[in-house]
Order: structure tokens, then C-alpha cells, then sequence
């Protein structure tokens, strides 16, 4: 049996391969691409039971099993790291998730076509603004003499102005309220086509019915966009241990690293600017395999109780 | 989108809460909209102030502050760094973008026509999506091919995306099967019926993603951070990381200006100056959007509809 399938395997591959030849070949480079830059990776992460340095070739360097990863655990950051980066990804998951979502709705409910675009088209623009230079503005309005400081001081006549971002206890309002700056508009519109995609007539049948706006959004509208939600969740979820190391490395300076030193930026600075790469390639694989796991539980949780999963 | 979900009856029984609802929800917009645009005037109207005005003003800049000055501008344009850093972004974004649409689309007619593999190709490049090498052996990676360093890594690095790929399929499996296989009966190959015959008629789709992928390049600094090290090679973005957020180079391109400085007023340059860089390096984006971005958000729309 088995033979037969081979065999019939074989003979329809080898059919389809004249019949498309150029399609295998076009295909090729993506294939390419996805081994080089995406395999090669993932098969390099074996570096982290090696003592890799640089200099000697990677199949010379000697085997550790699970030092590096020790090293790190029992390190000084770890728990410095872990707790900044569980600090952020949840205050963004609590704050920054539910935004864009009572945005939709807020949007939704306009009637005025015209001023609806309008509001769109202005809160989308924040998304095409360079991370670079939202940034560099926020850290010239943090200055002791920049704007926010002078705005502080206007409501507030015993504000001494310092910079704040040189303060640890201002780097995460700063941090959570420039990205729901950013991202609040943009956020929103995978809701605001998850809400044009509801049926009109639910809601005609529920005026029939005499429901109010308010128990329309309760009991079509929400429903409606569970699933987008349940969607955007998971992954927000799954990346409950990264917070990305681009926006912190360039707010963060050694004055704050007791509050903005993350897994990721300690990835960044001892690896790539330290030249650590086993211990922090360590440090990366531990980070994938927490991820994916709290993915593959938060997926579950939300398929048993909504019926809403990723996979 | 449509246009109102609801049906216009409901317009004759509002109760007061539903129109006291609707003033504060109007407000909130007005609101929202003004919080949006607020920085991105004081950075525009800080840029176009008196620099020394600026400094001693604070506080948000509603207006030029002591008129229209556009000295900034001249010094920022004078600065060779801002010309180098505009022509890598742009030949980065148009060559980029050129691979990434060369590739993505090959790939994309590939999974739209070709049935046999589909769904070996289609795992193939869902896996690293939630199972990834990480920062460290990916930059390993690029330094054992010997792409650190180079202009290739910033051309090379995310052109190819799944995203992209399911879009462009999703296009392309709108059009009929026999426009297809009619080109075949004329003896084209798939390589040509591709090019000649689906593209062009999926230009919308195309240029959707041509336009993200070119402000992708365009933002795009932390590459250029992790692989670069010649300033010849760098981004604009890089060169601007540097004006914003590192003092001492501010003040050196101050100091490089034409008109006469003191010392002690080289401070009171910094900030306008700074306002004026970051303004030319957005100044692209800016002009582009308004006129682009509803393709912008029809992009997102057919990628999350379908994908």
C-alpha cells in the first residue's frame, strides 16, 4: 500500500513538476529566503548550549549544555529584566489594548460620514510618523525647560522642573501614553471592518424589538467584533515577554534602567553592542519557548469560552 | 466600508440620552483629533520660529514664534548628512520595494494557481511565525554570509512577507481562470502571464503594498542600527536619531552654521533646529498622505478581511 502511494506520488510529482515548472521555479526565491533568514536562525539557536565566541567557527565551539541559560537566571538582570518587561507588556495590555477598541465603537456610532473620515484620516497619521522621530520630539518636550515641564508647571506652581525621563517613575506613562498616542487610530481599524461587517438587519430587528443603542452595542455590536478580539488578545498575549527593543533604546538611558531595561534591550546591548551572543541567544530561546506557550494556553482559554481561536 | 448600518428611522425617536450621548461623542472626537495633531503643530510651527524667540517663549508653540524664519531649513539643507541620508532612504525604499513586489508576487501566483504544494509552501512560512531564531543567531546569521556592514542587508532584510504574499493571492484569485489559461493557449509561460497579464490588471493591490513597503524603508532605522556601521551607507533616520537625541552633535550643527554664533547662544539653537530636521525628514510622508491615505486603509481592509 504504502509503496503504491510513493510510487504514485513520485509519478504525480514528476507530471506536475513538467506540467509547472516555472511556478516551483518562481516560488524559489521565497523558499530561499525563508530558509537563509528564517531556518538558518532557528537551527542557529543551538548556539545557546555552546561557549560561541566569535573568533572560532561555530562547529568548534565547545558544548555547555545549560550554563548559559544558569548564568542568566541566577544573574543580577534577570528579575530586573523580567519584572520591567512584564510591567510594560501588562500595562499595555490593560491600557493600551482596550483603546483603539472603544474607539471603533465611539466612531462607530457617528452618523456624519464626512466627519467620520475626517477623524479617521487625522488619528491614522501618528502610525506613519518614524518611531525615530516621535521619540526624538517626546525627549525634547521631557527636557527641564521643554513643554511638558512648563505645562506641569503652569497647573502646578511648586513643580521643579526636571527632565523627566531622567526620572524612573516617568518612563512608563511616558512609554504607555506615546504609543496610545501613536497607535490609537491606526489600532482601530481592523474593529471598524470587523464592525461594517455586522448584518444591518440585526440591528433593524432589534429596533423592532425596542432596544436601545446601548443594549444594541451589548448584544449585537460586541458580539460582533469578538472574534477580532478574541484574535488580537492571543497575540498580544504571545508577545506578553517582548516588548520590542527599538522604542526603549531610544528613550532609555542608564539614569532608568532600573525601570526600562527589558528582556529585549538586554538582548540588544549585551549581544549585539557586548558581542555575549550564546548568553543572549539563551536568553532569546527561553523568551520564544515562554511565548509561544502562553500563546498556545491563552488560545485554549479563549476557544473554550468563546469559541474564538487562532488555531 | 458601509456607509450607515442602521437604518435612518431611528434618527425620529432619539431619546435625550442618545443625543446627550451624541454631542459628547462628537466632542471626544473633536478632542481626540486635536491631541493627534497638537505635537505635530508645535513641532511644525517650532521648525518656522525665530530660534533664539523659540528658546525663551516655552511653553506650545500655536504660531511662529517672532515670525516666519526659515533659517533652520537653510542650515538643515546645508548639512551634508541630510543628502546623503535622502539618497540611501530613497534608493533603500525604490530597490526594496522593487525586490519585495518581484518576489512576493511570484510567490503569491505560485499559491494562487499551483495546487499540488500549497499547503506544504503555506506551514513552510507559517512556522517561523510563531517560532523564530530570534536577535542573536539571525544577526549571526547575516555576519557569517558577511551581509553586516553591507547595503544589501537593507534591501534584503523583510522583503519577503507572508502578509503580503496573501494579499497579493487573494487578488490575484479574483480574476477569471480563462484570462489565464487563454494567455497559456498563446503560448505565454506563467513567468510572462504574470507580468504581462495579472499584475497589470491587479495594479491597485500592487500599489498598496508598493506604498507600505516604501514607508516601511522609509521609517525604517533599527536595521540600519543593528547591521550598519559607515555613515555613507546609513538611512536618514540614523542621521536624525543622532541630530534628536545626541547632544553633542546638535550643538556641533549649530556651531557649523554660517551666521555668527556666540557660544553661550549655541543652546538656543538646538531646539529649532532639531524641529526643523526631524520636519524634512518626515516631509515626504507628510506631503503623501493626505493624497494616499485612503489606499492606505483600503490595504488594511483587504488584508484583514481576507487574510
Amino acid at each position: 500500500m504504502n509503496q503504491i502511494l510513493k510510487k504514485n506520488f513520485r509519478a504525480r510529482f514528476i507530471r506536475d513538476f513538467k506540467l509547472n515548472w516555472m511556478c516551483y521555479l518562481m516560488f524559489l526565491p521565497t523558499i530561499a529566503y525563508y530558509i537563509i533568514f528564517s531556518y538558518m536562525p532557528i537551527y542557529g539557536i543551538c548556539i545557546a548550549f555552546l561557549e560561541y565566541r566569535p573568533a572560532i567557527p561555530f562547529f568548534e565551539a565547545e558544548f555547555v549544555g545549560l550554563q548559559n541559560f544558569q548564568t542568566y537566571f541566577s544573574g543580577m538582570f534577570f528579575l530586573r529584566n523580567l519584572k520591567n518587561t512584564l510591567m510594560l507588556t501588562s500595562l499595555s495590555l490593560i491600557i493600551e489594548f482596550p483603546i483603539p477598541i472603544i474607539f471603533a465603537l465611539l466612531l462607530n456610532e457617528i452618523t456624519n460620514t464626512r466627519f467620520k473620515k475626517l477623524v479617521q484620516n487625522i488619528t491614522y497619521l501618528p502610525h506613519f510618523v518614524s518611531i525615530v522621530v516621535i521619540c526624538g520630539i517626546l525627549q525634547i518636550f521631557v527636557k527641564s525647560d521643554g513643554v511638558f515641564n512648563k505645562i506641569f508647571a503652569f497647573f502646578n506652581p511648586n513643580w521643579t522642573s526636571v527632565n523627566l525621563l531622567s526620572r524612573s517613575e516617568w518612563f512608563r506613562p511616558l512609554y504607555i501614553g506615546s504609543g496610545i498616542w501613536q497607535g490609537f487610530g491606526w489600532g482601530s481599524i481592523l474593529y471598524l471592518s470587523a464592525l461594517s461587517g455586522i448584518d444591518a438587519e440585526l440591528y433593524e430587528a432589534a429596533l423592532m424589538d425596542g432596544a436601545s443603542r446601548w443594549k444594541q452595542t451589548i448584544h449585537i455590536t460586541i458580539p460582533g467584533i469578538m472574534p477580532t478580539i478574541c484574535l488580537m488578545l492571543i497575540l498580544k498575549c504571545g508577545g506578553m515577554l517582548s516588548t520590542g527593543s527599538e522604542k526603549i533604546i531610544l528613550l532609555y538611558n542608564p539614569a532608568i534602567y532600573n525601570v526600562a531595561d527589558t528582556l529585549d534591550t538586554y538582548i540588544f546591548r549585551e549581544g549585539i553592542q557586548g558581542a555575549d551572543f550564546s548568553g543572549t541567544a539563551a536568553v532569546g530561546m527561553a523568551i520564544q519557548a515562554v511565548s509561544l506557550a502562553i500563546m498556545m494556553c491563552v488560545n485554549k482559554i479563549t476557544k473554550r469560552l468563546s469559541g474564538n481561536g487562532l488555531f | 466600508m458601509k456607509k450607515d448600518t442602521k437604518p435612518k428611522a431611528h434618527w425620529l425617536r432619539r431619546s435625550r440620552g442618545e443625543i446627550a450621548f451624541s454631542v459628547f461623542n462628537h466632542i471626544l472626537m473633536v478632542a481626540l483629533c486635536f491631541i493627534t495633531l497638537l505635537p505635530m503643530w508645535h513641532v511644525i510651527m517650532g521648525s518656522l520660529s525665530v530660534p533664539t524667540k523659540l528658546f525663551l517663549h516655552g511653553g506650545i508653540a500655536w504660531y511662529p514664534v517672532g515670525g516666519f524664519s526659515f533659517d533652520m531649513y537653510k542650515t538643515v539643507f546645508q548639512n551634508p548628512d541630510v543628502l546623503t541620508g535622502y539618497l540611501n532612504t530613497i534608493f533603500y525604499a525604490a530597490s526594496g520595494t522593487l525586490l519585495s513586489l518581484f518576489v512576493n508576487a511570484m510567490a503569491a501566483y505560485t499559491l494562487c494557481k499551483h495546487r499540488m504544494w500549497n499547503n506544504a509552501f503555506i506551514t513552510f512560512m507559517m512556522i517561523p511565525m510563531f517560532f523564530g531564531g530570534g536577535l542573536i543567531p539571525t544577526y549571526l546569521v547575516m555576519k557569517n554570509l558577511g551581509l553586516i556592514y553591507t547595503r544589501t542587508i537593507m534591501i534584503i532584510t523583510g522583503c519577503v512577507s507572508m502578509y503580503n504574499i496573501i494579499v497579493l493571492r487573494t487578488t490575484f484569485s479574483g480574476l477569471p481562470d480563462g484570462l489565464i489559461e487563454s494567455a497559456k493557449i498563446d503560448g505565454a509561460n506563467d513567468f510572462w502571464v504574470l507580468w504581462r497579464i495579472v499584475v497589470p490588471l491587479c495594479m491597485a493591490t500592487v500599489a498598496v503594498i508598493a506604498l507600505f513597503s516604501i514607508v516601511g524603508h522609509w521609517n525604517n532605522w533599527y536595521t540600519a542600527y543593528i547591521y550598519l556601521k559607515d555613515d555613507e551607507m546609513m538611512p536618514l533616520q540614523i542621521f536624525l536619531r543622532r541630530m534628536l537625541m545626541e547632544e553633542g552633535e546638535a550643538e556641533k550643527a549649530v556651531n557649523n552654521m554660517n551666521f555668527d554664533t556666540r557660544i553661550f547662544e549655541t543652546m538656543q539653537y538646538i531646539e529649532a533646529m532639531q524641529y526643523a530636521f526631524a520636519i524634512v525628514a518626515m516631509l515626504p510622508i507628510l506631503v503623501a498622505y493626505p493624497f494616499l491615505q485612503r489606499y492606505f486603509v483600503k490595504g488594511v481592509m483587504v488584508g484583514a478581511i481576507k487574510g
